[in-house]
């Protein structure tokens, strides 16, 4: 790499750090580190949730996999932008109801109780941690991809980076460096794309030098097979804990709902770019691996200086969901274990410095996970099929239809944990045997369990068990 | 030009708009 794309490389990491520095004088709460102060406007809700959800595997992961299968993965996943501005349209909005809230668990414990609270937050942070490990280590398949430098290194210098802008300036921190590194990589990633495209002779060269199946819409798909990733995708990563934590920091339903629905149909535009560039890096290096179709792309089609800043763009994909997750990690322990189950009493200003102190010591962990132990992330990661079979149903009812019942939610979440180990790990290999994957089964047993539950055991005197949400401006 | 050519421009722009459209709003929110 030239001096002059390392020069550009060092000033970004630069200006990170001191966004986050300067972010730090303005964290006076909790309430500032956790939700920014609930004072974020659409579009800069908008940048900070696209940047989190369009990690390694929107950008890196739908090229490699379009450079194998062509555009019909693409396809498929489409579901997870679909359910963002489904997500956006109906629920987000509702979302401003819960003043005062900060997470997931702020919601499940205002209609299910304390029990399912402890579960959520257990939960959360369990998932945030194996994506945060996950992105860690993407971090340094960047550096080793593009620089040429160990994979451990790039850790080391990538998670020091989001560590210390994490640590010092919070959501307002994070927020800011999301839309930076939203509009790198909005900006040079397309550009990478059109760049690509010209090398490889132009969009007629690629449709003549590719097999046909490569742009159909079900390619060599069976239909099971992408109807499974398609539900996949709509479910598995839909109002995750930093997703969720956005929508509570917006002003009032009206910026939560333009924000979060726009992030969705942004999402649809990011997918077809990334997926192209497999595409073309395909006709320019067919015989490469397919994890390094975008890396190598960058790393060979660009020119001096624009290296750099793309490299920068994609470094930026990664750490904007690896910042998004560290502090999603941190608000979910001190809100939803630690204030509710550990110390009630705990004033504003610990509270913030617990945060502070447990952002620094998961971000340091996750890089320990990430650089000894990449089992303990395989495993963390695990709780990625999770999410959907245990908390997704109970919340989404509960923000839609207002119900209060803490017996369905908690037989809800457990039978649907159950049911996908049982069916992904057990003895019976239920997942060939049915050709049904885990995450249906696990979601299909919760919607059953807390349907029979609500309807035949609900108190129907049961209140809310927190004070009751209030309408806000926009609501 | 090629349909898809005119699609892979037009998305490119797209993202490249949406990104300048947004920080000129980021920058007026971040002055206030």
């Amino acid at each position: 790499m030239h001096l002059f794309d390392l020069i550009g490389l060092a000033v970004y990491f630069v200006v990170l750090i001191l966004i986050g520095y300067l972010s730090s004088r303005r964290i006076k709460t909790s309430d500032d580190f956790a939700v920014a102060g609930n004072r974020i406007t659409w579009p800069i809700l908008f940048a900070t949730l696209a940047a989190s959800f369009l990690g390694g595997g929107a950008s890196m992961g739908r090229a490699g996999k379009s450079f194998t299968d062509g555009y019909v993965f693409m396809f498929a996943a489409c579901a997870f932008p679909l359910a963002t501005v489904l997500a956006g349209l109906f629920i987000a909005p509702k979302l401003k109801r819960y003043v005062g809230a900060h997470t997931v668990g702020d919601v499940m414990a205002h209609h299910y109780g304390a029990p399912s609270r402890l579960f959520t937050g257990l939960f959360s942070l369990v998932y945030c941690i194996g994506i945060l490990g996950a992105q860690a280590l993407a971090i340094g398949t960047v550096f080793n991809a593009i620089l040429g430098i160990d994979v451990s290194t790039g850790i080391l210098i990538g998670m020091a980076v989001v560590v210390l802008y994490s640590t010092l300036g919070g959501m307002w921190a994070v927020i800011q460096t999301d839309v930076l590194q939203f509009l790198m990589l909005a900006i040079f990633i397309p550009i990478t794309l059109v760049i690509g495209l010209q090398q490889a002779g132009g969009a007629e060269a690629l449709i003549a030098r590719l097999p046909d199946l490569h742009f159909s819409i079900m390619g060599d798909y069976s239909t099971g097979l992408f109807v499974s990733i398609f539900i996949a995708y709509l479910l598995g990563e839909t109002l995750v804990p930093p997703y969720t934590q956005r929508a509570l920091a917006a002003p009032d339903s009206r910026n939560a709902k333009i924000g979060y629905t726009v992030a969705g149909l942004f999402g649809f535009v990011f997918y077809f770019i990334s997926a192209t560039i497999g595409l073309v890096a395909l006709v320019l290096f067919p015989d490469i691996s397919p994890d390094r179709a975008m890396p190598e792309l960058i790393r060979s089609a660009l020119p001096i200086g624009l290296t750099g800043l793309v490299l920068a763009a994609l470094l930026a994909v990664v750490m904007s969901t690896a910042d998004s997750y560290l502090n999603s990690s941190a608000v979910v322990f001190v809100r939803d274990i630690y204030q509710s189950f550990i110390d009630p009493s705990v004033g504003d200003k610990q509270r913030l410095w617990i945060e502070r102190g447990v952002t620094l010591v998961i971000g340091v962990g996750a890089v320990i996970f990430a650089l000894y132990a990449t089992s303990i992330i395989d495993a963390l990661l695990l709780s990625y099929a999770l999410w959907a079979p245990t908390v997704l149903i109970p919340f989404v009812l509960a923000v839609l239809l207002d119900l209060n019942c803490s017996r369905a939610a908690l037989w809800a979440m457990l039978s649907g944990a159950a049911m996908t180990i049982i069916w992904k790990w057990g003895p019976f290999e239920l997942e060939q045997l049915t050709g049904l994957t885990a995450l249906i089964a696990g979601v299909l047993t919760n919607i059953a369990i807390f349907s029979v539950v609500y309807l035949g055991l609900r108190d129907p005197f049961e209140p809310p068990h927190s004070p009751a949400p209030t309408s806000t401006p926009g609501g | 030009m090629h349909w898809y050519e005119l699609a892979i421009y037009s998305v490119s722009a797209v993202s490249v708009l949406t990104a300048i459209a947004i920080a000129v709003l980021a920058y007026r929110f971040f002055k206030q």
